[in-house]
């Protein structure tokens, strides 16, 4: 499944796609955090603006944010919207 | 040492409270600063652990609470609510703490400082240790300490706990800070925050219940409504509909609950750190990233793994041979020591037979179980069982647990009690009762010597898999891998069944490798080793005491002995003359004619099993052999005789007490006056009552170690388990399904075995 929120400005088109779809060894940016449990991941630095990167995908997934690394389900992170960027 | 001033007004002791986020390092900063002055208990009604320390100095001493590491002080349970507790000095049963000392990853503080944040608005002196500043030179990370900490306006020490580097600064830093005068810090929250907590702390002291600014700003952001209702009671309470007022008012203030407590935190982090760390343009990549890829790696990772769990039962399977053959003479030296200082008679009998054959038999199972305590805390401490419990939550989440239960199941590898305590870091309640259900079923380290014995003594020793393997290595892995398969099947059950609900969340840190301290790993192999001489000084010492009693009394001398007295007595005469024969030829440089060396040894034969038969019929007259014999029909399925039934009976308190008592009971059966041979070799040449057939072959061994593995053993883990969830119910679910698994699964393995061996 990949959850797609397309928004069509001008120019750009803007891809939000749930962190746990996010591919080895890519960046991205969180945008947004939907769903329930998200100020457990707000502490841990899951936090709109924060760049993660994913180190290792599938569930669970390994994720560096703020430095180190954190594992995750990817059911978890289905809520984590995250705009696909650079490598890191 | 600090030499300023004479300081009068110091009080002898200070207490210290020390908290951080998980993997900084905190409890080896703990370790390093006690030292052996630690005392470890519980907080009433709660599952946190209470940890208190002693740090001496020249200048006082300090006592040191040691709190759970938390990301957060976000309290949403009585578990998470105990940290705040200790740290506002609310609890009588610690004192509260003259300074707060808050341990930091200096490679990762954007995170450390969240909860820095926190700490700083309770209010209290406090000192930032910077832990692994190693860590930071490595990644080519630059931090401007003395910058950091006037910004946050607290000393700022940088440490590296494994190495005891900067603990006397550290130290120094604790005295001088509790005679600072304590600043509250300002609020990182923005103004209309600021003004509704001032409204609601008005409110509150009104209403007769002023709470501390951090509590408040808490019942604020706490939408869970936990604090509240754990907080506000009485008159209190009328403050529940202001807390919903303000909290929309916020909401209309740009300032929505609980989410602005992330931002307002998370800016103030980065107000703190603007300028003070300078990170590389490029991220190097470090050791630990490389090892990660390996190690981590679905396929290689899991062979690694495997490799490595195979490689410590190898070795503590190895040395257990080497060990076992030291142990032995060192046994025998003892019991034959008491047998020639004290008479013949109950006495010796206890001391030799009860105390010696019970406790010592499994005292020397301690090198081996000291060996698998230190490979299992080297793991730990250099990082790599967090990567253990990354690969095993795949496996886990299958059946319904998380990656967070394989920690206190691995720990139960060890015992259970502490396995069974560790779960208390899951949340989620029916994970955790899942996790402690099937915790008992880890092989602790008190099924080892059974293992350990039963292999050595009965499966044949040759190698298998072209040659990688020993025979008896994989049994002992099989048994293991019994238990992991059977409480995966329980915890699936389990989950499908009595304690159904949505599958939980999983987040772990895997922190950075780092070479193992061998401060920390002696210390927490020593801790358990320990642990395990306790309780065969005690709980193995009263029940080989008891089993030798039942096994020696009632003592029918008249009935069993009498009758073969005049025989005995003849048999020593002839046995005697044909010594002093052998003796007189000896000193002629000569031998015995063969008639004669025929003759003898067939006397001795004969004296020896008239003295087998004696100790037999009175082991079997005992209330140990009535009591097995009673038994006997239940047992016989499972492929065992009376003695094995007893031994296992026996063992229900505790199931290391089960090679003691075979210890106890073979020696019991044995000749009076001879040195008894080690316990393997009794083990191998044991037979059926009034037979020459081997009570032991390899369907018998694989049935016992079964039973060993799979039934409730163990009256303490009962204990700990009514505790941890506050029912008798639970204890008695786990007695009844484990005794029941352990009968049928040790009936099957027999039955099968002997088919397929013929």
């Amino acid at each position: 499944m990949r959850l797609i929120l397309s928004f069509r400005g001008a120019q750009a088109v803007y891809e939000l796609i749930p962190l746990s779809q996010l591919q080895r060894g890519t960046s991205g940016h969180v945008s947004e955090l939907v769903g329930g449990s998200e100020r457990r991941l707000e502490e841990l630095g899951l936090r709109r603006g924060e760049t993660v990167e994913m180190i290792d995908p599938g569930s669970p997934c390994i994720v560096r944010v703020l430095g180190s690394k954190l594992c995750f389900r990817a059911s978890q992170l289905l809520g984590v919207l995250v705009r696909p960027g650079a490598t890191a | 040492m600090a030499t300023t001033s004479p300081r009068p007004t110091r009080p002898a002791t200070q207490t210290v409270a020390l908290i951080g986020n998980p993997n900084t390092g905190k409890s080896t900063l703990f370790s390093a600063l006690c030292g052996i002055h630690q005392r470890v208990g519980n907080y009433p009604g709660v599952t946190v652990e209470k940890k208190l320390g002693r740090v001496d100095g020249a200048v006082g001493s300090l006592t040191l609470i040691d709190l759970p590491g938390t990301y957060s002080l976000a309290p949403r349970s009585p578990d998470e609510m105990i940290a705040i507790d200790v740290l506002l000095g609310h609890r009588s049963d610690v004192p509260p703490p003259d300074t707060l000392l808050c341990i930091v990853d200096a490679g990762n503080l954007q995170r450390n400082l969240y909860l820095v944040s926190q700490v700083l608005e309770l209010g209290r002196p406090t000192v930032v240790a910077l832990n692994m500043m190693d860590h930071v030179t490595a990644r080519q990370i630059k931090i401007d300490v003395d910058r950091l900490a006037q910004r946050l306006g607290v000393p700022v020490i940088p440490i590296q706990a494994n190495r005891r580097v900067g603990l006397e600064q550290l130290r120094q830093a604790l005295f001088a800070a509790s005679e600072a005068v304590p600043r509250i810090a300002e609020s990182p929250f923005p103004r209309p925050f600021q003004t509704a907590v001032e409204e609601l702390g008005t409110a509150l002291t009104d209403a007769g219940q002023p709470l501390d600014r951090y509590l408040v700003e808490r019942l604020l952001l706490d939408t869970g409504g936990y604090l509240a209702e754990a907080h506000l009671n009485g008159t209190a309470a009328k403050v529940i509909p202001l807390i919903a007022t303000l909290r929309e008012r916020l909401a209309g203030e740009n300032c929505q609950v609980p989410a602005i407590e992330a931002i307002a935190r998370y800016q103030w982090v980065g107000r703190m750190l603007d300028g003070v760390v300078t990170h590389p343009p490029q991220r190097p990549v470090t050791l630990s990233d490389r090892l990660d890829r390996v190690l981590t790696h679905k396929v290689w990772g899991s062979v690694i793994f495997l490799a490595l769990m195979t490689l410590m039962f190898t070795a503590v399977f190895k040395i257990g041979k080497v060990q076992g053959d030291i142990a032995d003479v060192g046994m025998k030296a003892v019991g034959g020591f008491f047998r020639a200082h004290i008479a013949d008679g109950p006495l010796q009998s206890l001391v030799v037979k009860g105390i010696v054959g019970g406790v010592g038999n499994v005292l020397v199972f301690l090198p081996q179980i000291a060996l698998m305590f230190l490979f299992i805390a080297v793991l730990e401490d250099c990082g790599y069982m967090a990567r253990a419990a990354y690969l095993m939550d795949k496996l886990m989440s299958r059946v319904g647990l998380s990656g967070k239960s394989f920690i206190p199941l691995l720990s139960s590898f060890a015992c259970a009690i502490p396995g069974i305590m560790a779960a208390r870091v899951i949340e989620n309640r029916r994970d955790r009762l899942i996790t402690v259900l099937v915790a008992p079923l880890m092989s602790c380290s008190a099924r080892l010597p059974v293992y350990l014995l039963l292999t050595a003594a009965i499966i044949p020793s040759r190698n298998i898999l072209f040659g990688l393997l020993s025979l008896q290595v994989a049994t002992i892995m099989a048994m293991y891998l019994l238990g992991i398969v059977v409480a995966v099947g329980a915890a699936f059950l389990l989950r499908h069944t009595l304690l159904k609900g949505p599958r939980p969340p999983f987040v772990m840190e895997l922190p950075a490798y780092k070479v193992p301290s061998v401060k920390v790993v002696s210390w927490r192999a020593g801790e358990r080793a320990w642990e395990f001489v306790r309780r065969a000084g005690t709980m193995i010492f009263a029940v080989s005491v008891v089993v030798w009693a039942a096994g020696y009394y009632p003592r029918h001398s008249k009935a069993i002995d009498a009758p073969h007295h005049q025989e005995l007595a003849t048999l020593q005469t002839q046995i005697d003359t044909l010594e002093t024969a052998k003796a007189d030829a000896e000193k002629a440089h000569g031998t015995l004619n063969e008639a004669q060396q025929k003759q003898l040894s067939e006397l001795n034969d004969t004296q020896d099993a008239l003295q087998k038969k004696i100790a037999g019929d009175h082991l079997r007259q005992s209330y140990l052999g009535q009591a097995g014999h009673a038994i006997e029909p239940l047992v016989r399925p499972l492929g065992w005789d009376w003695r094995i039934g007893c031994a296992a009976i026996a063992s229900f308190p505790a199931r290391e007490v089960l090679v003691g008592t075979l210890g106890v009971i073979y020696n019991l059966g044995s000749e009076e006056d001879e040195e008894s041979p080690a316990l393997r070799e009794q083990l191998q040449t044991a037979t059926k009552d009034g037979s020459k057939e081997l009570v032991y072959n390899v369907p018998v061994a694989l049935s016992l170690m079964v039973f060993i593995a799979l039934c409730a053993q163990c009256a303490s883990t009962l204990v700990v388990l009514k505790r941890e969830t506050n029912s008798w119910r639970w204890p008695a679910f786990t007695f009844f399904y484990m005794t029941t698994l352990a009968y049928v699964g040790a009936m099957i393995t027999y039955q099968v075995g002997i088919r397929l061996m013929g």
